[in-house]
């Protein structure tokens, strides 16, 4: 069965959804439905629009649908009816379009986590900073001026140790 | 091997954390992806399987492993794979064929490591009750040592990059499975899900995807990967968590101020049925389930244990039962099975 909202993607969800009082059940695919947990739009205003439908409304100079990932060959089109990429290169292969996709599904297409290096001791080093960047945020928040201005001063030997 | 399996409940239902009666389990998960290859669904049959044996090496030489169970899809049986679904420890999504997908599962179950699902590693960590801090300290420790002998695919600025848009990033989901019996008979789901709504998180049913609510059990989960911290998406999530149970709290007071007879009725023909009927469909058993497990809650009933009813839900399904039965049975049977297997359950509390 085609998911109810873009009709594109395979419904994999049972989505109850609760507006004005009445209740509506939905099947949808994974991406819509993450979409209307959000909060967000539904199909028809301009920020829940598919990427192949605005690839259609803006200029040709803008659009990516031909843009094929050189990792794995996926075309934009294709990721836009699966909602999955190919592989890692798929995200910076369609650009700005990934951006925007992020900021509808997460609100951000900012990653925040803890950092990760594949070379061990590197990553060892940003997992100890991030720590303390964290520590450093709750004392500040509690006004624990003592204890930010001891860990601003480890955080400051950490970096000067990395370069 | 699955044997050992069919005799016992997995910890994580073993009733032990907080709120045991409302908060029937906990779940952390994280999504990751090896640097250097196609995701799963794009990388052909050899390089599947390379990617498997890559990620078994690592895995097995953790300790959180040691005397680990492996099995490989395609070498199990439509129920086999059912059954480990029914336990939360394969998706759905894994119950299609395809070589070289496998699951690893830690002796005793609170640790499934997915290769070649989506991504190819999706590392879950399971705990009883309300525990929140427990698997998602778990799921990132874990993730942290494969990640020392595993390259995984990481990029600025998206960080964790996985097959799905919805997990990129850190790649963290949480998860809990409610039993919101007091919301439900009060009529204030549509509420609930309103309130929900705002915050992020999706509600779904038992089995999480493309399933419908049974037994009045809840599956809340995470729903951001960017823009937040692992330790926000922790705080953000517990707070929900705890919205959601105090509602659930409070509902129960309206039930027992407004209809305190008709709610204990309900309770005790519950427990009536399941100890005394011939036939139950799974359905059926997981209402009545529902209505003596608020028993419980609400200092009703005190002679029967809320790890009795998780054990009595976990092999009632379909797979569940026959593998208890160590037979096929079409669903006539299995009713006639189910009903006998919780009337004798019952009966030895
Ligand atoms: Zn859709
Ligand atoms: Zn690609």
């Amino acid at each position: 069965m085609l998911c109810e909202n873009c009709k594109i993607r395979e419904a994999k969800i049972t989505f109850v959804e609760v507006k004005d009082g009445k209740k509506r059940v939905l099947h949808l695919c994974p991406i819509c439905a993450e979409k209307l947990s959000l909060g967000l739009p539904e199909k028809g205003a301009p920020a829940d629009e598919l990427p192949e439908e605005r690839a259609e409304r803006e200029s040709p100079e803008e659009r990516t649908q031909e843009l094929a990932c050189p990792g794995c060959g996926m075309t934009f089109s294709e990721f836009a009816k699966k909602g999955r990429f190919g592989c890692a290169e798929c995200y910076f292969a369609f650009g700005e379009k990934v951006k925007e996709i992020f900021e509808e599904i997460h609100g951000s297409a900012l990653y925040r986590g803890r950092r990760y290096s594949t070379d061990r001791k590197v990553s060892e080093l940003l997992r100890r900073e991030k720590e303390l960047e964290e520590a450093l945020e709750k004392a500040v928040r509690e006004e624990n001026f003592e204890e930010a201005a001891r860990i601003r001063d480890e955080l400051q030997k950490l970096r000067e140790s990395e370069q | 091997m699955m044997r050992d399996m069919v005799e016992r409940a997995p910890r994580w239902l073993s009733a032990e954390g907080k709120f045991p009666e409302m908060v029937i389990s906990s779940r952390a998960r994280v999504a990751r992806n090896l640097e250097g290859f196609l995701f799963p669904a794009k990388l052909d049959k050899t390089l599947r399987k390379g990617v498997l044996k890559e990620i078994k090496k690592a895995a097995l030489s953790l300790p959180e492993f040691r005397d680990a169970l492996i099995f490989e899809i395609s070498e199990l049986s439509d129920l086999d794979r059912v059954f480990l679904a029914e336990r939360h420890l394969i998706s759905l999504d894994l119950l299609a064929d395809g070589e070289g997908k496998a699951v690893i599962i830690s002796r005793d179950e609170t640790l499934s490591l997915m290769v070649n699902e989506e991504d190819h590693i999706r590392l879950q960590a399971f705990a009883p009750g309300l525990n929140l801090e427990e698997v998602f300290e778990k799921v990132l420790q874990v993730e942290q040592k494969l990640g020392e002998t595993l390259s995984y695919a990481y990029r600025e600025p998206y960080g964790f990059l996985t097959s799905c848009p919805t997990n990129t990033g850190t790649g963290l989901r949480l998860s809990v499975l409610l039993h919101l019996a007091g919301i439900v008979y009060s009529k204030q789901l549509e509420g609930l899900l309103r309130n929900l709504a705002k915050v992020k998180v999706s509600v779904r049913g038992l089995y999480g995807e493309g399933t419908n609510v049974e037994g009045n059990v809840f599956q809340i989960s995470s729903l951001l990967s960017l823009g937040v911290s692992e330790k926000e998406t922790l705080e953000s999530f517990r707070d929900v968590v705890e919205i959601t149970l105090d509602f659930e709290r409070k509902s129960r007071e309206i039930l027992l101020e407004n209809m305190k007879e008709a709610l204990e009725d309900k309770i005790q023909r519950s427990l009536a049925i399941l100890s005394s009927a011939r036939l139950l469909s799974f359905k059926e058993t997981a209402e009545y389930v529902s209505a003596v497990r608020l028993g419980i809650g609400i200092g009703k009933i005190f002679d029967i244990k809320v790890k009795t009813l998780n054990e009595l839900l976990l092999f009632s399904q379909p797979a569940h039962l026959q593998k208890l039965f160590g037979k096929e049975m079409g669903p006539q049977e299995r009713d006639e099975k189910r009903a006998s297997y919780v009337k004798t359950k019952l009966k030895a509390e």
